[in-house]
């Protein structure tokens, strides 16, 4: 194998055949040290919630992936390919100013409530999340009515401490219930200031680092609206019964609470795939 | 078909066809001679280990005078494109350059067994039991022969053991390396009829090389390509023809030894 | 119990079922390994296997398995080369498949061999000209790039990748992903092939014997091209059957059909080579060694109906079946082209180790039989069961069908 063991055969067959096979093996070993350098770069300069993010994301099921252009029509069956950052998707101004011209009504605030409790102030994150601007500049968050009526009565929250730094799509806190636990995305950049309860209304109080009206991400209005009908669609997906169909409330006012109506179901991994935490 | 000439100072083995008798001799010489352990007693003729194999064949009603003949089957000793030696993983056989014996190193062999997918004469034995030899037979092995372990293939050798001691013999006395040595394997030197003739077609022992062109010799499979070191002689037709493959005339095979 | 290493999302069996189904296929194994072990301590005598039929039952079905294994490279050649996306759908089993095909033919042949202690010979003084150092190379890396290939399946089991440092290095082993698939696509190629040319080379099997081209003998090219025909197929049919026994779907019916009909076409792309090659050698390489065909097959056990079962029966007809999409659409027929195509390429790979040795090659031999030894069945046994536990292992604990979730609803 080597020039030094004693019967190694200088002939062209062998020089080649053995030479093949030091490149592959050579390439093989650089690689795995590539990989290894790049993750401990990667571990050092902390990127680890923007990687965890992007892996979470791709093993979202595709149903939990489609592109909100896609719910609004002008782009049929299309998935997001951008980890949800609106901001830096490079056909989002294309399909906003089609939605715009078409559908200007969507982004339009108006009186009243929705059926699942849409507030017109607020504004929506598809980890089901809502942020509503306060007039001294912070913003609170809390969890959307969906996510209630997902996780029943009675949840335990572990919020961030004040101080604690949050940033997009990475874990800002979790919610136990039962025996099933799960962590919600933050919905923008910012600093929590202080930590709320469900008496209050709100969960976290925060200085966001972006201005909401400016955070392309986050649904208002109609497209908030018709965001919550296809969740709705989804969960439907998700418990319904080969050869019966959805079995949860279509139309109408939702109940309480979804899993008085389907106690059986595999309602943390309804949990998880519904809260964008798989 | 052209055969490529055989050096003359590489070793032939001439087999009189018509002389053998099949009574077995030069097997039970060869396996004292090479330190090949008795059969295990699960052993049959198609797991023990023979390095030379008397094989009896029928002629069927083809006769011409002789029912029956038997060929001493050893080690062929291919000179050309040895299969044995191609096919090796780990080279564990080689051609020796000088003598012309195609060498089998046990202790390198794998027991992949390849090679004796690839031989054409079934010249090759693999070990499937561990050797043992009973109390006190352990006297009569060979010191010039290493016994193999179990799991490793062995073949006929020309008893190289004997032309290493030819050849240390031979280089006292102050002769050229060069030049090829005199020596008997045990077959040639237990066969009864002088059926086994060996030697190097220089040095003309016995007369094997004027034999190996006489009008009698024949090799095994010849279309195959290999050039066999083994010549085997017979006047009767019909077992030229059969070991060249011109027609089929066999129908059975049995092991005397 | 074990929820919490499941696979969010994904339904599973309690781990009282789950136990049960592994404890089975334990004592599979153990008997397995039993058999396994008295060919190591005892010796080769253990099998049937004689001087003359010096390859059997494990070397027919490691070649086999091997072919079968092939899946997960042209998968991989699939996607992240010709990046045909559909089949993220099926590469994790895919890989998972071919581990388990590899290691358990790698494993076989430590105890086939009669020293496997000496196998790194072959690494140390190798014969380049000698197929079967060429098999050894390429498989050895190739299981190298399988074990590597699996580890970000595994690294994303959900507990395991909470970890950071495990979550990183998943994702950028992923990022790489291509090269190595490009690798084991060239590894495999060579391997598929040499195997081939095992027997291929053996001017003294005359009924084996192939010219060909350059120093490759057609088998090489012709084991190549089976393989890569058969590896979808054999992924579509661990996949239906991993579906029936989870009674879960798993895929999408398109992918299934996808893989259907790529494997057709090869298939029959395979029987038109296969064809032209055996009439060569009737006609042309055999009597050239003076060997006439016909002679192959005038044994009762080997006559010319299992050329004709290998070329047509288990050939062309799981071919056209294959291509034609009534049939693919119809799950029951897709599955039974599938198991056509496999037999035919185990025939195949049966007649060029058994059948090639049990023909004589010398005027005076006569034509041999050979009945595997229970140690030898046992042996395959105990490589069936170790794959039916690490595939349910995987199938448990980490997400080998991307589409699962979507396919499924969540209700017990």
């Amino acid at each position: 194998m080597f020039p030094f063991v004693y019967d190694f055969r200088w002939e062209a067959t062998s020089l080649i055949f053995l030479g093949v096979f030091f490149a592959v093996i050579t390439t093989l070993m650089m690689m795995v040290a590539t990989v290894t350098v790049r993750s401990v770069k990667d571990l050092r300069t902390r990127k680890i919630g923007t990687l965890r993010w992007h892996e979470t994301f791709e093993d979202l099921p595709a149903g939990a992936r489609s592109c909100r252009f896609a719910m609004s029509g002008f782009a049929p069956g299309r998935s997001c390919d951008n980890f949800f950052e609106c901001g830096t998707c490079a056909v989002y101004p294309r399909f906003r100013s089609l939605e715009e011209r078409h559908r200007p009504e969507d982004h339009e605030s108006r009186s009243g409530h929705g059926g699942f409790g849409i507030d017109e102030k607020r504004y929506y994150h598809r980890g089901h999340t809502w942020l509503q601007e306060e007039e001294d500049g912070t913003c609170v968050i809390g969890l959307d009515d969906f996510a209630a009526r997902l996780l029943g009565p009675n949840p335990t929250y572990q919020l961030p401490p004040a101080g604690s730094t949050l940033k997009q799509h990475q874990p800002a806190f979790t919610i136990q219930t039962g025996e099933s636990s799960v962590r919600v995305v933050s919905p923008i950049d910012g600093e929590v200031l202080e930590a709320g309860d469900s008496t209050r209304g709100w969960l976290l109080r925060i200085r966001p680092s972006t201005q909401l009206p400016h955070a392309r991400h986050l649904f208002r209005a109609g497209e908030a609206r018709r965001w919550f009908q296809a969740e709705l669609e989804r969960l439907n997906r998700l418990v319904e019964i080969p050869g019966v169909g959805a079995t949860l409330a279509d139309g109408g006012t939702p109940v309480d609470s979804f899993r008085e109506t389907r106690p059986d179901a595999n309602w943390d991994g309804i949990l998880g795939v519904m809260m964008l935490d798989v | 078909m052209k055969s490529i000439e055989i050096s003359p100072s590489q070793y032939v083995m001439v087999i009189d066809a018509d002389r053998c008798t099949g009574c077995g001799a030069c097997m039970v010489a060869c396996a004292i001679e090479n330190n090949v352990a008795p059969a295990h007693p699960d052993a049959t003729d198609r797991t023990g280990v023979t390095w030379m194999k008397v094989v009896k064949v029928s002629s069927g009603n083809n006769g011409d005078g002789k029912p029956a003949c038997y060929l001493p089957l050893p080690c062929q000793q291919c000179a050309a494109e040895t299969p044995c030696v191609t096919v090796c993983p780990q080279n564990a056989v080689e051609v020796d350059q000088q003598t012309g014996i195609v060498f089998q190193m046990s202790q390198r062999c794998l027991g992949c067994r390849y090679c004796m997918a690839a031989c054409p004469y079934h010249a090759r034995y693999f070990n499937w039991w561990d050797p043992e030899w009973p109390e006190g037979m352990e006297q009569t092995l060979n010191p010039d022969v290493a016994p193999r372990m179990r799991g490793v293939v062995e073949k006929c050798n020309f008893c190289h053991g004997r032309y290493q001691a030819a050849r240390a013999s031979a280089a006292e006395h102050g002769q050229a390396s060069s030049d090829p040595v005199t020596y008997e394997p045990a077959c040639a030197q237990a066969c009864p009829t002088r059926a086994i003739k060996f030697g190097t077609p220089a040095n003309n022992e016995q007369g094997v090389g004027d034999l190996v062109h006489s009008s009698s010799a024949f090799r095994l499979l010849p279309r195959l390509g290999t050039e066999p070191r083994v010549y085997y002689l017979s006047k009767h037709k019909w077992i030229r023809q059969m070991a060249q493959m011109e027609k089929e005339t066999s129908t059975g095979e049995e092991v005397h030894g | 119990m074990d929820s919490k290493f499941i696979t969010r999302g994904l339904e599973r069996t309690s781990l009282r079922n789950f136990s049960v189904w592994v404890l089975f296929w334990v004592v599979v194994l153990g008997f397995g390994l039993y058999g396994a072990y008295l060919c190591l301590a005892e010796g080769l005598n253990q099998t049937n296997m004689d001087n003359r039929f010096v390859f059997g039952l494990w070397i027919f079905l490691d070649l086999a398995i091997i072919a079968f294994g092939a899946g997960a490279f042209f998968t991989g050649l699939l996607l992240y080369i010709l990046k045909r996306s559909e089949f993220t759908a099926v590469i994790n089993s895919a890989v998972v498949i071919g581990l388990i095909c590899y290691s358990g033919a790698v494993a076989v042949l430590a105890i086939d061999v009669g020293q496997p202690l000496r196998a790194w010979f072959t690494f140390w003084h190798p014969n380049a000209h000698s197929m079967l150092t060429e098999v050894t190379f390429c498989i050895s890396c190739y299981l190298v790039v399988l074990a590597v290939e699996y580890m970000p399946i595994l690294l994303k089991n959900r507990k395991l990748k909470e970890r950071p440092s495990l979550l990183v290095f998943q994702h950028n082993l992923h990022k790489v992903i291509p090269v190595l698939a490009a690798i084991g696509v060239f590894l495999s190629f060579f391997h598929q092939g040499s195997l081939g040319g095992l027997y291929g080379v053996l001017k003294g099997r005359p009924f084996a014997f192939r010219e060909g081209f350059g120093i490759w003998p057609s088998t090489f090219f012709l084991f190549v091209l089976s393989a890569a025909a058969i590896g979808p197929s054999f992924i579509l049919l661990t996949t239906s059957l991993v579906s029936k026994i989870s009674r879960k779907k798993l895929v999408k019916p398109e992918v299934l059909q996808s893989l259907g009909r790529i494997s057709g076409w090869l298939l029959l792309a395979y029987v038109l080579f296969k064809s032209v090659d055996t009439l060569v050698w009737i006609n042309r390489t055999s009597p050239s060694l003076l060997f006439s065909p016909y002679e192959y097959y005038n044994q009762e056990s080997f006559g010319t109906w299992i050329l004709f079962a290998e070329i047509v029966v288990f050939g062309l007809v799981p071919a056209l079946m294959l291509l034609t999409r009534k049939i693919r659409e119809h799950r029951g027929w897709l599955i039974t082209a599938g198991l056509l195509a496999c037999a035919g390429i185990a025939v195949n790979r049966f007649v060029m180790t058994i059948q090639t040795l049990a023909l004589p090659t010398l005027p005076f031999d006569p034509f041999l039989s050979y009945i595997p030894s229970w140690q030898e069945i046992a042996t395959f046994i105990a490589v069936i069961a170790y794959g039916v536990l690490l595939y349910s292992f995987s199938f448990r604990y980490l997400t080998l069908f991307p589409q699962e979730r979507d396919l499924n609803s969540l209700t017990r």
